[in-house]
């Protein structure tokens, strides 16, 4: 039975394009080269600070974007946030914070609130290829008061799903936990349900295709595949599903996509 | 052995399974006992036959509850308990 088990995991694995959609995760070690990773953070960090931004929503491509399901480039989304920083040694220079909300090591049903440096937030990537949104700047002076108040803890779920249904409140993945936080700098609340409301009647979810079977291999794959907080269709929150709602409602001052070689709009 | 014997040992298998690989595990037992019926049924030809039916029946069992996963779930969300406050707007 255990062999059985095992044999429908690695078929969900290697079939399902949720199996690919492995989540956020603290990257431990690199996968690409050191080198190249803190070179394309500080192009990033550059960039942004070069067109004033000081709150941004960056993404990564923590998996290869053709075993992604369709519509779905990157894997984990965190907001930038333009800080003062202190080096190891005492000298203080400006830079980015990343507010991260990233896997349990070691228990992939829990997530934890985490901030770390735009390198590390690279370390997770898989290609070197980051979709940006820089919000309208009243709404990051907005998003920076959340980020700084008990709200940005106070909105974090850690009961973490991959597939996270953004219109419920049983579990949460990164992006919606951004896409609540933005709801609450929005509407300028900390209310759970009313945030909700507002997700349900003004945000549109990406819809992930997966029929009932692959749904229940997903589950036997890893658990935090869960889609028990869904109907008969899968819709989570996504970069491409976030900048589509920013956009439509004119939050946005710029969308673009940087890798080692280009800028390019969306 | 007896059948109703037999019955019980693929009827703990396939039930077995089916909590392991979902969690509408209420939902499966019934597939789960519908499939338990045709392996007592085709229990009573040999030892070597029974052994072989739970293995059978377990994998179609998850297959049954894969798709009742899918039409059984009802709306994911609840309706809103507040109302929405408009359309965003800085």
């Amino acid at each position: 039975m255990k062999r059985f088990m095992k044999l429908c995991a690695a078929v969900a694995m290697t079939l399902l394009p949720v199996g690919a959609m492995a989540g956020s995760s603290a990257a431990g070690n690199p996968i690409l080269p050191a080198a190249e990773v803190a070179t394309f953070a500080d192009r990033v960090q550059n960039d942004l600070a070069s067109r004033g931004a000081r709150v941004a929503i960056v993404s990564r491509m923590g998996r290869d974007p053709a075993q992604m399901p369709d519509g779905i480039l990157y894997t984990h989304v965190a907001f930038w946030v333009y800080s003062q920083i202190t080096l190891a040694d005492g000298s203080r220079g400006q830079g980015y914070r990343v507010y991260n909300l990233y896997q349990r090591e070691g228990d992939r049903m829990v997530s934890d609130l985490v901030q770390d440096s735009p390198a590390e937030f690279f370390a997770g990537a898989q290609r070197l290829d980051t979709g940006i949104i820089i919000p309208e700047p009243a709404l990051q002076r907005k998003l920076l008061a959340v980020i700084n108040s008990p709200t940005y803890a106070a909105l974090h779920n850690p009961r973490y799903s991959v597939l996270a249904n953004p219109l419920t409140p049983q579990f949460q993945n990164c992006t919606e936990h951004t896409l609540d936080v933005l709801m609450a700098a929005i509407y300028d609340t900390r209310d759970s349900a009313q945030i909700r409301a507002n997700i349900s009647a003004y945000f549109h979810p990406q819809i992930v295709e997966v029929g009932g079977l692959k749904r229940a291999l997903a589950t036997m794959a890893s658990e935090a595949l869960t889609t028990a907080d869904h109907g008969p269709v899968v819709a989570t929150a996504t970069f491409g599903s976030l900048s589509r709602f920013m956009q439509s409602y004119q939050l946005t001052s710029d969308v673009y996509r940087i890798t080692p070689t280009t800028i390019s709009r969306f | 052995m007896s059948r109703p014997f037999l019955a019980l040992i693929v009827l703990g298998a396939a039930a077995a399974c089916t909590n392991a690989g979902s969690y509408h595990a209420a939902q499966s037992a019934n597939h789960s006992e519908a499939s338990a019926m045709h392996g007592s049924a085709a229990a009573g030809d040999s030892v070597a036959t029974v052994v072989a039916v739970p293995l059978i029946v377990s994998g179609s069992a998850l297959l049954v509850s894969g798709a009742a996963i899918q039409s059984s779930t009802t709306s994911p969300a609840p309706p809103p308990t507040r109302t929405p406050n408009g359309p965003p707007a800085l």
